[in-house]
């Protein structure tokens, strides 16, 4: 690159060389370092702007200094007084009773502190903005000695804050133009907090500039209550419907925290002095898990002040041995990486986390702790639960992302930063591999679930109920799955003059599965055994009529739940049947309430079973056998080709290389039984599809050494085979191809296999490749010798080098990843009901499939195919084909080498097209091969020049309009699955459905001509019926206008569309859905369109440009002879011709915008 | 150039116009095929046009004696060597598809005369249709040069080619037969002849060919070790074990890669002296700045491409 060599060899500065050592120690390396600095950039906030902002807050400060205390009010009282002044004080439920003795009153804050990440300098820039925090301290005398009992705290801190937002909205306070709202602390219902946001009239206040809110959050010194009183083993909620005295450590903990924010402030504040990149970590910390989902405004899970502590305490201790597992000298990059590494690791059950000293026992020891909380992370005080809010859940999901995080930090063939940190990660249908949505129950208070006792810390049912799913779901899972995460919308914010909001009936809570896809299929559950009684019954309370007792092969008698499913499809299901059954079982959660999005796309690789009757297609039987028939045939028909006697050579290697044997066919091959005459199906459903086979035999001198002969050798080889399994069964035909111009595979055998398939096999003679390597190297031969030469060496390589090896690869990733057949065949039959079919290779889209599972960051590889599906969906719609290179490590075994090969030649391909394009002008025809080859660059182990799959088509046209089409598709997904207002497939049928105005030309053809047309969509019933109800049975359709030959893989759609792309691909872009499409979309070539001076060898149906429509000669003066020389094509002629030449197959051409017209 | 446009009726498209050019045929090499005063060089045939359908256009200017279809130019490229081999193999398989044809002949038209054998050809042509460029060119020959002269001073006017729909004649619809589907189904079916009728060729393909490259190797011999008239004896390897023609002396060349091996190594100590570890540090530092060069610009590339936000 461009970079001077004088400069390189210059006397380097101290400064330098500590710079650039920096980043190899400091950094992963010096573009992760780059990267970094680039990002921070662009979340941190300017410092310098914030002068408004300071004024507000000095301004607020006066505002409530000034405004009147008062004292001891009654509830009544304040209630009249807030409400003149409409605001309504926002109780946290349950709202305080009206006989309370106690009362209310105000007096300016004893304090004001700036708390949080503004004034630590660790604010992140969020999606929805930044806040600025300020901790309002209320004076010691307004609290008396047991109101930490009974929400007394709460309710005196809900009637302080809406003074202090009354004193705000009032005219004369000078701010009264900010907007107020109330809002809840990280979600904590009991705690109230006042928004306020810029009011943007420019005054010296308003902060709009900023982006950002205040946030007004009252509290209280610590030394108000007694610490012991809140221990975590403590009960401070009585009830008048439970004499139980049980601990109410959430309640606890809330009010604890309340106490300590400027206590956290200071600790946060000393290691951000002493360790100069705290900062920096602590950023990007909070942007990894931000873009994950995992800080969230809802009461469960974890928030970014939470991740700042852990990183602070790892500055002191968690590390090996006692030792400090993060040092100060670390860079941010260490620091974050430390941090998420520690999450990952660390076993916070066993080890619960004590920042500051710890009490050996007594209320606040390690013990009570544990026995009150899912997870523990106590203060530097030791008495505070940090996480006392959090659930195990929450915490299961984030040390998954950390796990995976440390999998992509550590990935040294890659760069992952993107995936760490710029991309956002959360939402569900992407993440999870499967989604539930679940509508609360109507009376979530009433489950039984929900005892008087849990309500007691629990003041919300529905938080209640939302919180116990996860362990619920995780115990009757075991390990079919990964991670169960569970989550709701936040509450959101409200106005002051409206009531405090509540979880409503329409509240509903996504749970996302990330499945174990080599146990989640399973059709059994064991339990444990009969006589174990204690164990026993906790497995029947779990699974209620579900467990029954059974005995196994192996004598032993055990409880066991069992699972009725066929096939993989199916079984893949299972959890969600499982998930229907808990939910069902222990919280009443009716079955039309869960909305489960896993099994909808299967329908779309399945032949339409409403319109196509059994008797022809049996979906069920496909599912439940999958691809093991078709691999028994192959299986035998190999044995019967090797064990073939009086053959000249013997058959070393049969390779079977269709899509099937990698388990990648859209459809599951179905046999077609042959004894049955083809008049019994009807036409639109003739086609039987051949599957490639190659037949290798040993090797041998006596091979002649021309490339034409060996073909008729081939052909006589073909004969003789099919001479010899005659007899075992299998009928074979030979096949010739009369493809002029072709030097290879002009001929084939199609043998049919019991019970009912083609296989259409070749043989591979490893010559030819020498033989057209000779002349293609040789100095003598002609261009157009080397041409042809080159073009039969491509196609050798392709049907008997690269499918092979393909397959073998393909084949190995499909074991190893269950899920990755169904989303090979989902976005196969997505990109063919699109019409782009003809543009993409099979063994393309195969990659593009296998690439979200070899390299799924930033999540896990998913484990269902709609999951799957999605990902390519997204992978499509947000790769940048003409920046990146697509690397798919198919075994897993590339090195950063290969990957930096790899980049290399991407770079070459790029770098010459840029050279090609802006060197030719467009009227020549690019034949050279540096032109737009490989738009879609997609490198494998084998194939580092992504020349195998994607080196001629699809262009770059096509890639666009892919992309465009998966956005739409993606965005279809997602709005689907979030509405969650239904898991009827048939929502999204609409991925599947193209939109047909932009082609120029839509040509209908006739459906009871199109042989595939059973694969179609949604295809007309009609066309499966047979004539005349009354001989239903005997299943006999009229004779077919194909004969009444079974016809191998005869499709008169992709003859016409061939036949069209040899005779018109110069001029005109065909679209066609190759499974069962009837209609065939035109676009014609814009640059062939315009007039251009005429000239022999043109190459389109062309007429002269000035001629009116009736073929006279547009009025020019004298000039008839010749007129003027310029043509354009002749589109109707051209029309007419293409109606012509699909005599019998076009029903009608409709014409969306005429070409012409527009010039 | 004259220039003739024909109409052309179908279902969706009444009275399209389709237009001709065509001019006499010129050219320096002369050939029996096109006869020079008697050609018709017609350009821009739609691309199912067939010699029928040319022959009936121009039956008004006189009798044509035959139509050739030029779908891709011939390649001037080849060398002649090249396409002397290419000749030949094509001659080859001509014979191998004439032997077919007159066993399919021999049955349908018997011994009658030429003339009907022509029409046979015609008939095969139907059946067997080809679909040529869009765009394409065929030399038309007429028997005389006046009815040349008369087609070339032809008005510019419209002729029918097709009718269809409602107007469609007996022998509108006989143009259409052997297109679309029926050609497919025929296609399919010339693709997969009996198996004894494709034993039948291959072996005499591979007799022909068996013959041929004995011949050629005869002829090679032949030309060894024969003294020229300078009286030099050309000697030449022959077989592959690297014997010569003459069975005396064996000469192979050393390939390149070869004698670059058999160079002897340089041993060299590494970090021995002073100067090799002060380069060594020194590259090292130029490696690493250069490194740190090419990521920024890398950055830079990002940077434009998509920026740095997260969210």
């Amino acid at each position: 690159m461009g970079v001077k060599n004088s400069s390189l060899y210059k006397a380097p500065t101290n400064d330098e060389i500590q710079g650039l050592q920096e980043s190899s120690d400091l950094f992963k390396s010096n573009i992760f370092k780059l990267q970094i600095e680039e990002l921070l950039k662009e979340v941190q906030i300017d410092y310098k702007k914030a002068q408004p902002l300071e004024a507000a807050l000095r301004k607020l400060k006066e505002i409530f200094d000034r405004t009147p205390a008062h004292q001891e009010l009654s509830l009544a009282v304040i209630k009249a007084s807030m409400k003149k002044k409409s605001v309504v004080i926002p109780f946290p439920s349950p709202e305080p009773s009206s006989d309370i003795q106690y009362t209310f009153g105000y007096s300016a804050p004893s304090a004001m502190h700036l708390v949080g990440s503004f004034p630590l300098k660790t604010v992140s820039k969020g999606r929805d903005g930044w806040s600025v925090d300020v901790a309002v301290e209320m004076p010691e005398e307004l609290f008396q000695e047991k109101d930490h009992m009974n929400y007394r705290y709460f309710y005196k801190r809900a009637y302080y804050l809406s003074v202090l937002a009354a004193a705000i909205q009032d005219k004369k306070s000078g701010m009264s133009s900010t907007r107020t709202e109330f809002s809840t602390l990280h979600g904590d219902q009991r705690k109230p907090i006042l928004i306020l946001h810029p009011s943007g009239d420019k005054s010296e206040t308003d902060f709009k500039k900023m982006r950002c809110t205040i946030r007004i959050i009252p509290y209280i010194p610590s030394s108000v209550f007694p610490a012991q009183r809140l221990a975590p083993g403590r009960n401070n909620v009585r009830s008048a419907d439970t004499t139980e005295q049980p601990p109410t450590p959430q309640y606890n903990t809330a009010l604890q925290q309340d106490t300590a924010f400027t206590s956290h402030l200071t600790f946060l504040y000393q290691h951000s002095k002493n360790c100069a990149a705290f900062k920096d970590g602590c950023i990007l910390l909070k942007v990894w898990a931000t873009q994950r989902g995992l800080i969230r405004s809802t009461n469960e899970g974890f928030n970014g002040f939470l991740l700042e502590m852990l990183m602070a305490y790892l500055l002191q201790g968690g590390g090996a041995n006692g030792g400090k597992k993060l040092a100060n000298g670390f860079s941010s990059y260490q620091l974050a990486k430390g941090t998420i590494d520690f999450i990952a690791q660390h076993d916070f059950t066993a080890q619960p986390i004590m920042m500051g000293q710890q009490a050996s026992s007594g209320e606040f020891s390690k013990e009570a702790f544990v026995s009150n909380f899912d997870v523990v992370i106590v203060d530097p005080s030791g008495k505070i639960n940090l996480a006392g809010h959090v659930s195990k859940a929450a915490l299961d999901e984030l040390q998954h992302e950390a796990r995976l995080a440390m999998k992509f930090f550590t990935e040294s063939s890659d760069d992952k930063f993107e995936a760490l940190f710029l991309k956002r990660v959360d939402s569900p249908i992407l993440r999870f591999d499967n989604v539930v949505k679940i509508h609360v129950p109507k009376d979530v208070a009433g489950l039984k679930s929900y005892t008087k006792v849990a309500a007691l810390d629990y003041p919300s049912p529905f938080v209640h109920f939302a919180r116990s799913i996860a362990p619920l779901l995780k115990r009757g899972l075991t390990d079919r799955i990964h991670l169960v995460a569970t989550r709701y919308e936040p509450l959101g914010n409200w106005a002051t003059s409206s009531s405090t909001p509540d979880f409503g009936a329409d509240s509903v809570i996504t749970i996302g599965l990330l499945l174990n896809a080599a146990e989640c299929a399973r059709l059994v559950d064991l339990g444990p055994p009969a006589d174990d009684l204690e164990a026993a019954n906790v497995f029947r309370t779990l699974w209620g009529n579900k467990a029954e007792l059974r005995r196994f092969k192996d004598g032993s008698i055990l409880e066991s739940a069992v699972w009725e499913a066929q096939g993989t499809d199916a079984r893949h299901l299972i959890v969600g049947q499982m998930i229907g059954y808990l939910l069902k079982h222990h919280f009443a959660v009716p079955q039309d309430s869960v909305h489960y999005w896993a099994g909808q796309l299967n329908k779309f690789i399945q032949y339409n079973s409403k319109a196509i009757p059994e008797r022809l297609f049996d979906n069920k039987i496909a599912a439940a056998n999958g691809f093991q028939t078709v691999v028994n045939a192959f299986e035998a028909l190999s044995k019967a080709v090797k064990t073939a006697e009086d053959m000249p050579l013997s058959v070393t290697h049969m390779y079977f290389t269709s899509p099937a044997a990698r388990l990648a066919s859209t459809f599951i091959p179905q046999p077609r039984d042959f004894n049955v005459p083809a008049t019994h199906f009807p036409d639109s459903a003739q086609y039987v599809e051949p599957l490639d086979v190659i037949i290798q035999f040993e090797t041998s001198q006596k091979w002649p050494d021309n490339l034409k002969a060996i073909q008729r050798m081939k052909t006589a080889f073909y004969l003789r085979l099919a001479d010899k399994i005659k007899y075992k069964g299998m009928r074979s035909t030979v096949v010739e191809e009369t493809a002029e111009d072709s030097l290879g595979l002009n001929g084939y055998l199609d043998v049919r296999v019991a019970p009912g398939f083609v296989f259409r096999c070749r043989i591979a003679y490893d010559k030819e490749i020498t033989l057209c390597e000779d002349i293609i190297s040789d100095r003598k031969s002609s261009q157009s010798l080397k041409e042809q030469h080159q073009k039969a060496l491509d196609v050798y390589n392709r049907y008997f080098v690269q499918a092979p090896m393909h397959t073998f690869l393909m084949h190995a990733l499909a074991h190893k990843y269950p899920s990755l057949s169904q989303t090979i065949r989902l976005t196969k039959r997505w990109v063919s009901a699109h019409w782009l079919a003809p543009y993409f290779n099979d063994e393309a889209l195969e990659l593009l499939s296998a690439a979200v599972y070899t390299d799924p960051a930033p999540w896990a590889a998913p484990a269902s195919g709609f999951a799957g599906f999605a990902r390519v969906l997204s992978l499509l719609s947000t790769w940048d084909w003409k920046h990146e290179p697509l690397v798919v490590d198919l075994n897993g075994e590339m090195t950063a080498k290969e990957r930096d090969d790899i980049r290399h030649n991407f770079a070459n391909t790029r770098k010459n097209m840029i050279a090609s394009n802006s060197a030719t002008s467009p009227q020549t025809k690019t034949t050279s091969i540096s032109s737009d080859h490989a738009s879609m660059f997609i490198a494998t182990n084998k194939d580092t020049f992504s020349k195998w799959w994607t080196w001629q088509s699809p262009s770059p046209m096509m890639v666009a309009r892919l992309k465009a089409l998966a956005k739409t598709s993606l965005d279809h997904m997602l709005k689907v699955t979030a509405a969650s207002a239904t898991t009827s497939s048939s929502a999204l049928n609409a991925l599947f459905i193209t939109p047909t105005a932009q082609y120029d030309v839509v040509i209908d053809l006739d459906p009871a001509m199109c042989t595939r047309y059973a694969q179609n969509l949604s295809p007309d019933a009609q066309n499966f019926v047979t004539k005349g109800d009354k001989y239903k049975n005997l299943g006999t359709f009229q004779k077919s206008v194909f004969g009444d030959q079974i016809l191998i893989g005869f499709d008169p759609a992709a003859e016409y569309l061939a036949e069209l792309q040899r005779t018109y691909g110069d001029i005109a872009l065909f679209f066609h859905d190759r499974y069962g499409g009837t209609q065939i979309g035109v676009l014609w070539n814009p640059m062939a369109l315009s007039p251009r001076a005429w000239k022999v060898n043109l190459g389109f149906n062309n007429k002269p440009a000035d001629v009116n429509k009736d073929g006279s000669t547009k009025a020019k003066n004298g000039k008839t002879t010749g007129g003027s020389k310029m043509v354009v094509p002749n589109i109707e002629a051209l029309m007419s011709e293409i109606e012509r030449i699909g005599h019998g197959l076009v029903r009608s051409v409709q014409v969306n915008r005429d070409p012409s017209a527009t010039n | 150039m004259p220039s003739l446009t024909t109409t052309q009726k179908t279902s969706a498209y009444k009275n399209i116009l389709h237009y001709l050019y065509f001019k006499k045929h010129e050219s320096p090499k002369e050939d029996p095929k096109t006869p020079k005063n008697r050609t018709l060089f017609v350009l821009n045939i739609p691309a199912d046009a067939t010699e029928s359908h040319l022959r009936e256009l121009f039956k008004p200017c006189g009798r044509v004696v035959s139509v050739q279809f030029l779908n891709r130019v011939r390649d001037s490229n080849l060398t002649k060597e090249e396409r002397e081999q290419q000749e030949e193999l094509e001659r080859l398989e001509r014979e191998a598809a004439l032997i077919e044809a007159q066993g399919a002949a021999g049955t349908k038209a018997g011994k009658k005369g030429g003339k009907k054998q022509a029409a046979a050809a015609v008939v095969q042509e139907e059946e067997h249709r080809r679909l040529y460029a869009t765009g394409s060119q065929a030399y038309v020959v007429f028997l005389e040069e006046q009815e040349l002269n008369k087609a070339l001073v032809m008005k510019k006017k419209k002729r029918s080619w097709i009718n269809s729909g409602a107007d469609a004649s007996p022998a509108d619809l006989a143009k259409l037969t052997g297109l679309g589907v029926s050609k497919w189904l025929n296609e399919y079916h010339t693709r997969r002849p009996e198996a004894s009728e494709l034993q039948l060729k291959v072996d005499d393909y591979m007799d022909k060919f068996e013959r041929s490259e004995y011949e050629a190797q005869q002829a090679a011999l032949a030309r060894h070790n024969v003294m020229d008239e300078d009286g030099f004896t050309l000697v030449t390897r022959a077989g592959s074990k690297g014997q010569n023609s003459d069975g005396v002396i064996t000469i192979t060349a050393a390939k390149a890669e070869e004698v670059k091996n058999l160079k002897p190594k340089k041993k060299e100590l590494q970090d021995f002296y002073r100067f090799q570890m002060r380069e060594a540090k020194r590259d090292k530092l130029v490696d690493l700045r250069r490194k740190f060069e090419e990521d920024k610009l890398r950055i830079e590339a990002l940077k434009v491409n998509r920026r740095f936000k997260p969210y």
